[in-house]
């Protein structure tokens, strides 16, 4: 299979990310599948999609491009994800991080946008997602990170009052005694405009774009105490 | 001078005694009462007595209608949740996926509880207040309730794969907006608010606000029969001020804290009314003297603009706000000499 020089590497990156701009969602999957016509999915993804999923990331988490930008790269990543699903080649050499997490909406949010986008892109990056939806209770998903052998939940609050439901979950993980088993990352517009609202829930991080999750995840997952 | 008298000098850009002062206290009103929210969101009657004393308490230089947006949306299909210290929100909305538009209807204002509710809580208000306290009545712009009628999601997906089907959206939208914006003018609103989060660059793109979104305004606008102020919605609008500034009837933009009074200027003349910009939702958990700074700042700001109101910007000041820390915007902006 044909390998890709750093300039080719670049330059496909640029075109993408001018493509998601102008949320041009169609063109956008038909470059990447181009692509990984010449150097396959796992190569297309990890060389050219992620590394633009970064930089859109940065350029969200700075607000220089809207929701809608970020939904469009969501959307073109899922897109991507399904057409490699069914190549025979993403089945053989795709490394999965064999780590399963869990999300949710907590206890009276509605807002599923930004879990629905994060989940999207940290699958595109490996992770095993167990989504629970909205509006879930804290003992539910403690409940559900203990069964699944999760070592990372991640929580979403579009609201101030419902963000302090968070507050739950920390409760639960501390009350059975999981603080270094079990990472809890916040998210969700009100953590934008509230940051000190991370720690007043108990939060162990966050990030500003839901492009960034997997980031974040990875740094969460490293930074549990080996039993 | 009156409230009332204060706010239409500036409005022409005429003097008066201080810079008027119109905090966004629909909310508040329920914690100067100690009323149930469910209760107050469905009584006009605890309505006005929640605004009375704001009046009582604060001295606002405009009142406002309930600021429930969610409420509208009901009216098209959509379920509502209730909090103890939130206004009611979103639970589940009126339909899942763009396909369900052709199903919507437009909702009958004269008998919807939740209609009926927010036009009676504004007469109620109007004539307690007639010739005293303009009374500003918040209405849903057409193009940002469709994201309470289908989800914020499914309003984005549609806006950008499905163009047909959001104009339909905005054509149903905009029907109600007409219709029930100028029955709150006819009740006697001095002015219909709306905040509009979907004409801002956090949310959407310059181009679907350019082609789709503001024209859909525009042609909304005219018909209109009173005064619209367009409020941010929750994020930075001057970067698409330029697209909104010549709407039809629009007297004044609130902007985002982090928006610039002076760039503002400079795209939309001196012939509109600015407002802002302290952050409404902060002032719970700040000191007075740190709110003091805040307004000194923008008093020192805008000294020379006659077209100038101090607004809490974003969404409601929160319900457990310290009322001192309200309080010490009006005693700040009264002291204040230019």
């Amino acid at each position: 299979m044909y390998i890709m020089n750093d300039f080719e590497i670049n330059n496909h990156q640029s075109i993408l990310i001018a493509k998601i701009i102008e949320a041009s969602r169609t063109e956008s999957v038909e470059f990447i599948t181009e692509i990984a016509g010449d150097i396959g999915y796992v190569a297309a993804i990890n060389q050219v999609l992620e590394p633009v999923l970064i930089e859109i990331g940065e350029l969200w988490s700075q607000e220089k491009l809207s929701l809608a930008q970020g939904y469009v790269a969501a959307k073109i990543t899922e897109d991507v994800l399904l057409r490699a699903l069914e190549t025979k080649e993403w089945q053989s050499k795709r490394t999965e991080i064999s780590t399963t997490v869990v999300l949710a909406n907590i206890e009276d949010d509605f807002h599923s946008l930004g879990r629905k986008m994060v989940s999207t892109f940290l699958q595109a990056s490996g992770w095993k997602v167990y989504d629970m939806g909205n509006d879930v209770i804290a003992t539910d998903i403690v409940d559900k990170a203990i069964e699944l052998n999760a070592p990372i939940i991640g929580v979403s609050a579009m609201m101030y009052t419902s963000a302090l439901n968070i507050k739950k979950v920390r409760q639960e993980i501390n009350d059975r005694n999981l603080q270094n088993k079990i990472k809890l990352a916040v998210g969700g517009a009100i953590f934008k405009v509230r940051p000190e609202l991370v720690h007043e829930v108990g939060g162990n991080g966050t990030v500003a774009s839901a492009t960034q999750a997997p980031q974040l995840f990875s740094e969460l997952l490293k930074s549990i105490t080996p039993a | 001078m009156l409230p009332i008298e204060r706010i239409f000098c500036r409005l022409q850009g005429k003097p008066t005694d201080r810079v008027p002062f119109a905090p966004l206290t629909p909310l508040y009103g329920a914690r100067l009462i100690s009323c149930p929210l469910n209760e107050y969101y469905t009584s006009p009657q605890k309505y006005l007595q929640g605004q009375i004393a704001v009046v009582d308490s604060i001295e606002p230089d405009i009142l406002f209608t309930p600021f429930a947006l969610v409420m509208e949306a009901e009216a098209f299909g959509s379920k509502t949740t209730y909090f103890e210290k939130n206004p009611p929100n979103l639970r589940i909305p009126a339909i899942g996926s763009f396909a369900d538009i052709y199903n919507l209807t437009v909702p009958d204002i004269e008998n919807h509880p939740s209609l009926v509710y927010m036009q009676e809580s504004a007469r109620l208000l109007l004539e307690q207040y007639k010739d005293q306290i303009p009374v500003a009545a918040i209405v849903s712009s057409p193009t940002e309730l469709p994201a309470l009628i289908m989800g914020i999601e499914n309003w984005i997906d549609t806006l950008l794969f499905h163009p047909k089907e959001a104009l339909q959206l905005i054509e149903l939208t905009s029907a109600y907006f007409v219709k029930f914006a100028n029955s709150m003018l006819s009740l006697g609103a001095s002015c219909i608010y709306t905040p509009a989060s979907f004409s801002n660059p956090t949310i959407i793109t310059y181009k679907i606000a350019k082609d789709i979104l503001v024209p859909a305004l525009r042609r909304q606008y005219t018909k209109i029969n009173g005064p619209i102020v367009f409020h941010h919605g929750g994020a930075r609008i001057l970067p698409f001020l330029e697209l909104l500034h010549n709407l039809p009837n629009v007297i004044g933009f609130v902007l985002d804290p982090r928006d610039s009074f002076n760039e503002a200027r400079a795209v939309i003349g001196n012939d509109l009314a600015i407002m802002g910009n302290i952050n409404g939702p902060l002032l719970l958990k700040a000191n007075p003297q740190t709110i003091q700074s805040w307004v000194l700042k923008l008093l020192e700001n805008r000294k020379d603009d006659s077209k100038y109101i101090m607004t809490t910007s974003n969404a409601d000041i929160p319900y457990d706000t310290p009322l001192e820390n309200i309080k010490i915007i009006a005693e700040t902006i009264k002291k204040y000499k230019n």
